[in-house]
């Protein structure tokens, strides 16, 4: 057996029966009965669009071409979809942004497989009938990271609607033979303490769930979306000597910064001399440029993006 | 300090050490929180997804060394 990166920490449902269902479910996809997607989701932008979404791309990728592959066999499809609707942010400008910079720079970084882009459907998607007891300590966290993200949806209906088919789609789809993988930074781990509960209430209720899995990078504790207010913007990456060297900065609490940056900092060395970094940067610089780019890169818009990018012109 | 969410998540970088869990049969070593891992763990654990992991996500959506118990339990 092979073994997972020590920068993730396995998440799996702790429901017995979605459990087990799970583990069939890997082993279909491993004989080529189950297609394997990844979802990522992006939140709303927070201050800026900041260069460390390259760095962040980097190690995803290298994520996307370790260990999913280890644990679940080929990647079909990678599917990144903006949660802003959901969290109560329709500011779809921002939104295509962030899903073009990340996309693209999943591509800058070497990942192949298609990708498709998507919005939250800003509606609620899951019954409200749907009774989940969380713990107080995951509840206080959901809500002190509701504040500090600024999403105005409330805190405990966004977490659950998390599972929603438009979000990670656990619920939604018995017959759609899909295997789906989460891939986060750790505040990911948190939304899926919400996550298997929810799941274990939809199969008590004889909903349809699918079986899924998710790999949560540890050291990553700052999603890439919620820049700090010093963190470099992307279109500094066009002087990238001066991009690596803010983002040092932002991550060195010796001058205030925040830590849990440092790994995506590192990483960003690792890709900034890589083809296609500079057309990106220029790429998503507005919102215009950004649909643009996502239409006309082979990225696969799903319907919700679609109708809202027409809207956007 | 804008701490964002990190200063959400347990033991990242207060120094704190947190305790690793035992299975028998199996070598454990010990290690200490201050760096950028929630934990250090020297084991890697057999899981029912035919891989092997240092680190599961809990209940509660903490990151914690993996503990072949867990899975045993969720079975």
């Amino acid at each position: 057996m092979k073994v997972l990166s020590d920068s993730v920490g396995l998440a799996c449902p702790w429901d017995p029966r979605d459990f087990s269902a799970t583990v069939r479910a890997v082993q279909q996809a491993h004989r080529g009965e189950r297609i394997v997607e990844v979802r990522l989701g992006v939140g709303p932008l927070r201050h800026h669009l900041p260069a460390r979404v390259l760095g962040h791309a980097a190690i995803v990728a290298g994520i996307l071409q370790s260990d999913v592959i280890a644990i679940a066999g080929p990647l079909r499809r990678l599917w990144l979809f903006s949660s802003a609707p959901k969290a109560g942010n329709h500011e779809i400008g921002s939104a295509v942004r962030a899903l073009g910079a990340l996309a693209g720079a999943l591509r800058v970084a070497g990942i192949t497989s298609p990708i498709v882009l998507e919005l939250a459907d800003a509606a609620q998607e899951i019954p409200a009938n749907l009774e989940v007891a969380l713990p107080p300590k995951l509840i206080a966290w959901l809500d002190r990271a509701a504040a500090l993200s600024g999403n105005t949806a409330p805190a405990i209906w966004y977490a659950r609607e998390h599972v929603a088919l438009s979000m990670f789609a656990d619920l939604g789809g018995e017959d759609d033979l899909v295997l789906r993988i989460t891939v986060g930074s750790a505040p990911e781990g948190k939304f899926w303490g919400v996550r298997w509960r929810v799941r274990a209430a939809a199969l008590a209720h004889g909903l349809p769930v699918t079986p899924a899995l998710a790999l949560i990078l540890k050291a990553l504790r700052v999603p890439w979306y919620n820049a700090t207010s010093t963190e470099p913007e992307l279109g500094v990456m066009k002087s990238p000597t001066a991009a690596i060297a803010a983002l040092d900065r932002a991550a060195n609490p010796k001058y205030g910064g925040n830590f849990g940056l440092v790994p995506e900092a590192r990483a960003l060395r690792r890709i900034v001399n890589f083809a296609g970094v500079s057309e990106l940067v220029d790429a998503v610089a507005d919102a215009k440029s950004a649909e643009r780019y996502v239409r006309q890169s082979g990225f696969v818009i799903a319907p919700r993006l679609d109708s809202a990018l027409k809207r956007l012109l | 300090m804008d701490n964002s969410f990190g200063s959400l998540l347990p033991n990242q970088s207060d120094g704190q050490t947190t305790p690793l869990r035992s299975s028998p049969g199996l070598s454990v070593a010990s290690g200490t929180g201050t760096g950028s891992l929630p934990a250090l763990a020297s084991q890697t654990v057999a899981t029912p997804f035919g891989i092997f992991t240092r680190f599961i996500v809990d209940e509660d959506g903490d990151i914690v060394p993996a503990d072949p118990g867990k899975f045993e339990v969720a079975r």
